[in-house]
């Protein structure tokens, strides 16, 4: 691994262990959660070998080492989106979190029975429950953006949806069952001109399709660590500055205040109002060796190198017969959803698995999407950087030997 | 287990048993009819079957799911109908023996799924309707 050179396509296979431990596994469930390269375990390994304190309240070298480290994790994330403050960076356990904390720290007081939420068929129940639930807790509306015969987001219906009674507009970047890319600057603009802020739900693009905060006016952007590379159990809620004083904690403990009483209790500001309890400091501090890593990539061709394969992977499915791929988004990413005429998607899958190729089947926790779309699941391979032509072949070549079972 | 041990499984005998599983959505004047369903992949049958004199005297069902939870369910109620509900209890309590490695299965049919249980995070396909078969056999 080299630290300060750019990292090529052929150094990167050899940065993540799990593939020197199972040289045969070809691993195509990058949507669910991606693999671990030897620098971020390196790093918790490290914090916890050398470097454990808690974070913020110690007077002694550990403890300063922990916070520095943990609020440099911070800034670090900031200069990866290009905020304008790490101050709007907050740590949560994942995307989920992250969404929750919009929803219940911040919508639900500006909700009642004549407000509405604008999401659409394609999200994660991540970004659909915590909406649903507190429609349903205000009485506002849910209102739920369809999607065209390709899996493409229908702008008309979008634009129509939202209006002035609309409190947020909470969209995915990228689908995480069909691969499609929502035009999230669009969008930003057309829920802006309409005064309504945004949540994108990132979980899926941070690696081929980062946000660039100076150039999208995203109001609330949420992703997992897990899925770029670091540990789980840990992720991000960016909130531009303008809604910080308004973001109130779902969870009130240590570390969030200035002042306490008996009478009362004077908060800490963003975000460190939010983050109660102890924090998961290894993790923070892994998910920036992670960022670091991501950093340090050549983005401009593994993007396309992606890219390449997914095309690939999509055309060859078209070619069998008994296969299908669902959704044709004009803009796909690195995630193809397919079925077969005969098999479950199960079934695809544990067959895949003698194989020793990795793809997750099911409904994705998408199920409103996958009743929209009238299929029960779908098998659903997703890459990343570390995957190669010889892992496609492999995946083809599977693909062909199960056309042959029936 | 071995290598292509699932392919030539599926299609030697997961794949004929769940394209013609037996009495499917066949109808019928059954006494009980419930749900076996899991969340967790979306699998969802309706079981149906007619019990007179506490003998399974016809079964039937009908529902969504992999090949493995549907022929799991034809394998199941196969082996049900003509049976005393007392001794349909013992063979789906000899079955999650088995799948436990408690005991060994002495059904040619129902030994077949027990050979399946090591299939990667698949146990709950195979065994989902003799969950729901047993919960309601023993209300």
């Amino acid at each position: 691994m080299k630290n300060s050179e750019t990292i090529s396509e052929t150094d990167i296979k050899q940065d993540f262990p799990i593939f020197q431990h199972s040289p045969e596994l070809v691993y195509l469930d990058n949507a669910a959660t991606t693999h671990k390269p030897r620098v971020v375990i390196d790093a918790i390994n490290t914090f916890y070998s050398k470097e454990n304190a808690n974070i913020q309240r110690g007077i002694y070298d550990l403890a300063h080492h922990a916070t520095t480290k943990f609020e440099k994790t911070r800034a670090l994330v900031a200069e990866f989106l290009n905020a304008s403050t790490k101050n709007s960076i907050c740590f949560t356990s994942g995307t989920t979190h992250s969404i929750n904390l919009v929803a219940f720290g911040f919508v639900k007081k500006f909700l009642s029975s004549d407000k509405n939420i604008v999401i659409s068929i394609l999200e994660h129940h991540s970004n659909f429950l915590p909406w649903q639930k507190v429609c349903q807790q205000t009485g506002a509306e849910l209102r739920i953006v369809g999607i065209d015969a390709n899996g493409d987001l229908d702008l008309m219906d979008l634009s129509e949806k939202i209006d002035k009674k609309t409190t947020l507009v909470a969209l995915t970047h990228i689908s995480n069952s069909l691969g499609t890319i929502n035009p999230i600057g669009d969008i930003i603009e057309m829920a802006h001109k309409k005064d309504t802020p945004v949540l994108i739900d990132a979980a899926q693009s941070m690696i081929t399709h980062t946000p660039d905060l100076s150039e999208l006016p995203i109001d609330f952007l949420a992703f997992s660590g897990h899925k770029i590379f670091g540990p789980q159990g840990v992720g991000i809620l960016y909130v531009n500055e303008k809604y910080h004083q308004e973001m109130d904690p779902l969870i009130y403990g240590g570390g969030t205040v200035n002042e306490v009483s008996v009478e009362k209790t004077d908060f800490k500001m963003f975000p460190h109002k939010m983050e109660a309890g102890t924090q998961n400091i290894a993790g923070v501090i892994g998910l920036g060796e992670a960022i670091s890593y991501l950093k340090r990539l050549d983005k401009g061709t593994l993007n396309l190198k992606i890219s390449r394969l997914t095309s690939e992977i999509v055309d060859f499915i078209h070619r069998l017969n008994k296969f299908s791929v669902v959704g044709t988004p004009a803009n796909r990413s690195h995630i193809v959803s397919f079925i077969h005429e005969h098999l479950h998607p199960h079934d695809i899958a544990t067959i895949l698995n003698e194989d020793k190729i990795a793809i997750r089947a099911g409904f994705h926790c998408t199920q409103p999407l996958l009743h929209e779309l009238k299929t029960p699941a779908t098998a659903r391979v997703s890459l990343s950087v570390y995957n190669g032509e010889n892992d496609v072949e492999k995946l083809k070549n599977s693909l062909k030997s199960i056309e042959k079972l029936i | 287990m071995q290598e292509n041990q699932v392919k030539i499984l599926y299609k030697d005998r997961i794949l004929p048993e769940s394209l013609d599983p037996y009495h499917f959505e066949r109808a019928g004047d059954f006494t009980h009819e419930f749900q076996a369903y899991n969340p967790l992949c979306g699998d969802k049958y309706t079981l149906s079957l007619k019990v007179e004199s506490h003998i399974i005297t016809d079964t039937s069902f009908k529902g969504i799911g992999c090949a493995l939870s549907k022929a799991s369910t034809s394998i199941l109620l196969k082996n049900l109908e003509g049976k005393k509900v007392e001794q349909a209890i013992e063979l789906i309590e000899a079955f999650f023996n088995a799948i436990n490695n408690e005991t060994t299965l002495d059904f040619p049919d129902v030994s077949f799924l027990v050979q399946l249980k090591d299939f990667g995070g698949r146990l709950d396909c195979i065994t989902l309707s003799w969950k729901s078969v047993i919960e309601k056999l023993t209300e």
